[in-house]
């Protein structure tokens, strides 16, 4: 790729976005990838095996059937399969490597029976998993991405060490997944809302958005760091007496909202091979006030992405009250808007993302 | 996540010397039965004893609490119900019942430390207790 060729991110939805109405059985999943559908939200498909498929990774023909029917009706296209690794699977101890990598081996073998060619991957995967998996992925004619999801950033040393293998290999079946909730720029305003209503003490809740700030601007905090963070957020709400939402507001304030530079998606561009457009909420203006999307839409074009982004809304831990279809639709128009701001556009036609993707097939690093 | 999906409205119901209630899961995605710690009822602010309670799965599983952490191969389904059960404790005659869930998660995928977390969540809800022989 040209430092002067602009890129045109392929819009998509996951349906993660769409738990409430899953986990609240208002909606099966042919409802929600028809919805997709129907209100323009794709072309690009994603889905979490674990959350959409039961007996994953033990999945028959009937569903994958029933699955390619659904596309072809709809005119989607998957884009990743989220898969886990769940090293913690057993309580008497880790997976073993070979198990993990066997564990992973089965989920990586469902996305190429769907029709998926990227596998979500996450960082219990070590750079050594990571070259097992390659010949596995290979075969599958699949390409892996390891999310970068915060506390995370491409800057921390686990990210850093998975980067170095795959220089070292150089194969275009591994890769990243940036997800954007890992460089933010404050503490959600809905969350904080929330709070207010539910009468935890203003002291706390100003204490929460001062106490992120004061981490903010050196960057992704190390293991060790976020730990320590992880234990002041608790601290903090203990002394307000908010024992009740302690752990739940530091596992968010650490593991939710990340501290990055958007500089830093830049340097791993190269290598993203799908993005989680993570976003929390839109203001009366239409513009995100906690995840700077015309920022990072700004570098991705800039930086020659032409890849699929999902549109991932996670607002929906404590907001209830709106429509999960009518925040992606509008996450979607900023995100369109943004990319005409930086002189390119977003595709969201599906011929176009096919023939843009293949062209790609072989990437330029 | 999902806190208050938790305790499904109506669903108290007690034998004659047995209560029990059905839940959610307060997660996004399907988690192995060993992913379950810290599982509690009571009723009125009695607690249910926990060596009383057992993990009744859709599948017709039935757990004791300390059963559950060796099986890693049994699934919960993200979509299924599971039911809280134990004995009956001694209550005051009334209508309706304060119906209060503990669960905890251990999340597989998001290794800390040596372990892994753990979400705790809650849920509180009023109901009738349905007598059923």
């Amino acid at each position: 790729m040209s430092d002067t060729t602009l890129g045109t991110p392929i819009q998509g939805t996951t349906l993660y976005s769409f738990t409430r109405f899953w986990h609240g059985r208002q909606m099966t999943f042919e409802d929600l990838v028809r919805e997709v559908a129907r209100r323009g939200l794709g072309p690009g498909l994603e889905i979490v095996g674990f959350q959409s498929i039961r007996n994953f990774p033990d999945v028959d023909e009937a569903f994958v059937n029933q699955f390619k029917t659904l596309i072809d009706e709809t005119g989607l296209m998957p884009t990743a399969l989220g898969a886990n690794a769940d090293q913690g699977l057993r309580r008497d101890r880790r997976l073993t490597n070979d198990e993990l990598v066997e564990y992973m081996a089965a989920q990586i073998d469902v996305a190429r029976r769907l029709g998926f060619p990227i596998v979500r991957v996450q960082y219990s995967l070590t750079p050594d998993d990571m070259e097992r998996l390659l010949p596995i992925a290979e075969r599958a004619n699949v390409t892996l991405g390891m999310e970068i999801h915060a506390h995370h950033t491409p800057c921390h040393p686990v990210m850093q060490a998975l980067l170095e293998r795959y220089e070292k290999l150089g194969s275009p079946r591994l890769g990243f997944i940036p997800d954007w909730g890992a460089t933010m720029v404050q503490v959600p305003r809905t969350l904080l809302d929330t709070y207010r209503r539910r009468g935890i003490a203003p002291e706390l809740i100003a204490a929460v958005d001062d106490y992120w700030h004061s981490q903010h601007g050196n960057g992704g905090p190390d293991d060790a760091a976020q730990h320590k963070q992880f234990e002041e957020f608790v601290e903090l709400a203990r002394r307000h007496g908010a024992e009740d939402i302690a752990v739940e507001l530091a596992v968010n304030a650490t593991g939710l909202f990340g501290h990055g530079e958007i500089e830093e998606w830049t340097e791993i561009l190269p290598w993203a091979v799908h993005t989680h457009g993570k976003f929390y909420e839109l203001d009366s203006d239409g513009e995100e006030p906690s995840v700077p999307i015309r920022s990072i839409i700004s570098a991705y074009v800039n930086g020659g992405y032409s890849r699929t982004i999902s549109s991932e809304w996670e607002g929906f831990h404590w907001n209830d009250w709106e429509n999960s279809f009518d925040v992606i639709a509008a996450q979607q128009k900023l995100l369109r808007d943004s990319a005409a701001k930086s002189g390119s556009r977003m595709v969201t036609d599906l011929s176009e993302a096919r023939a843009l993707l293949g062209s790609q097939s072989v990437v330029a690093r | 996540m999902l806190a208050s999906q938790i305790i499904e409205p109506g669903t108290l119901v007690a034998t004659n010397d047995r209560v029990s209630v059905s839940v959610r899961m307060p997660w996004y995605r399907s988690l192995p039965l060993s992913s379950l710690t810290g599982i509690a009822l009571s009723i009125d602010g009695v607690d249910v004893p926990r060596e009383s309670i057992t993990w009744k799965t859709t599948d017709g599983g039935s757990y004791l609490l300390d059963e559950l952490a060796p099986r890693h191969d049994k699934w919960w389904f993200v979509l299924d119900s599971a039911r809280i059960e134990g004995d009956l404790p001694d209550l005051p005659h009334g209508t309706e019942y304060e119906v209060h869930v503990h669960i905890g998660l251990h999340i597989p995928y998001l290794p800390v430390g040596e372990g892994f977390i753990t979400i705790e969540e809650q849920d509180k809800k009023t109901m009738e207790m349905q007598m059923a022989l």
